[in-house]
């Protein structure tokens, strides 16, 4: 899942200065995506509908393993 | 040599093309794809190719622009391809990550006229099991516009164009349509019983077109669309 965010965010932004970390736990995923504070509003666009995209496309995938996903963006 | 067309039915699109092509000896890339008719267990194409690509390209520009034919050409044929190529290698990239075992199929839709400006390319997703399938079109096809919108803003990021690419999945958007005009269709009906306004439910721009459409030929009713954003709904009123 890291992979599919990782290669997401790469597609919206203009660095590779990205860092994901996953915890796991028994009903849910949270990713934290760190990115720098510039490039923040790429990856949350107007009114959150970029990132509103990437949560539910992310939840899919976490959907498919019984897992509600939690993503987090911080700077 | 003139232009060959032809036209195949098979159990989905990504068959009905692939033997079409089969057929012609040749590649997708070289080749004009329409998606004719659609059903849950068929589809039906039409494949086109010419071995004279002006002669191909010609149907389809107008002549208004022959100065610059070369770039004329470059946009109609070139650019389109880049960017079908483009979005259907995005959309693999994020199946693949996502683990989900599909084909895609890329169709550009010719609109009417002849302004390539307004085609339609639509990228098939099909071999996906029914629980992912559902997954994936989400809650009244929420999910899948979200993967649609975000597929589009990954190409903007790349082309720097906005292209209006569509993704359907297990025909959701053709099931779509048929049942909002029989909804359209039935309101109608109530409306012209009661001579009664009848509001729908909030719909996106892209479904209220499909039931405005549906009901545009309609002498006993007209419809108007009302509030703002998320809760733009329309509303069918009876002709008096």
């Amino acid at each position: 899942m890291e992979d599919l965010l990782n290669y997401i965010v790469e597609g919206l932004i203009d660095t590779d200065d990205i860092k994901i970390s996953k915890r796991t736990g028994h009903h849910s995923i949270t990713l934290d995506l760190r990115i720098p504070q510039s490039e923040a509003g790429k990856v949350i666009g107007r009114n959150g509908r970029v990132v509103k995209a990437i949560r539910d496309v992310l939840g899919i995938v976490g959907a498919r393993q019984n897992k509600r996903v939690h993503l987090e963006v911080n700077s | 040599m003139a232009l060959q067309k032809v036209e195949v039915r098979a159990a989905s699109v990504a068959e009905a093309v692939a033997q079409a092509l089969a057929q012609l000896g040749k590649d997708e890339d070289e080749a004009l794809i329409e998606v004719l008719a659609q059903t849950a267990d068929s589809a039906l194409v039409r494949v086109s190719v010419d071995d004279d690509e002006d002669e191909l390209l010609a149907e389809y520009g107008d002549d208004d622009d022959e100065e610059q034919p070369k770039r004329r050409r470059r946009r109609v044929a070139s650019t389109d391809e880049q960017t079908v190529a483009l979005a259907r290698q995005l959309l693999e990239a994020l199946l693949t990550r996502m683990n989900i075992d599909a084909f895609v199929t890329p169709v550009v839709q010719k609109a009417k006229g002849s302004d390539d400006e307004e085609d339609t390319l639509t990228l098939h997703i099909e071999g996906v099991d029914e629980e992912t399938t559902g997954l994936m079109i989400g809650r009244r096809g929420e999910t899948l516009r979200s993967l649609q919108y975000l597929l589009n803003v990954l190409i903007h990021r790349q082309t720097g164009r906005w292209s209006q690419v569509v993704i359907d999945i297990g025909q959701y958007r053709q099931r779509r349509q048929d049942s909002l005009e029989g909804l359209a269709l039935r309101m109608a009906e109530r409306v012209r019983q009661s001579g009664r306004p009848m509001p729908l439910e909030p719909m996106s721009s892209f479904e209220r077109r499909i039931i405005h459409m549906a009901l545009r030929e309609d002498p006993s009713v007209y419809t108007e669309s009302a509030g703002e954003g998320e809760h733009r709904k329309i509303v069918i009123y009876p002709k008096r």
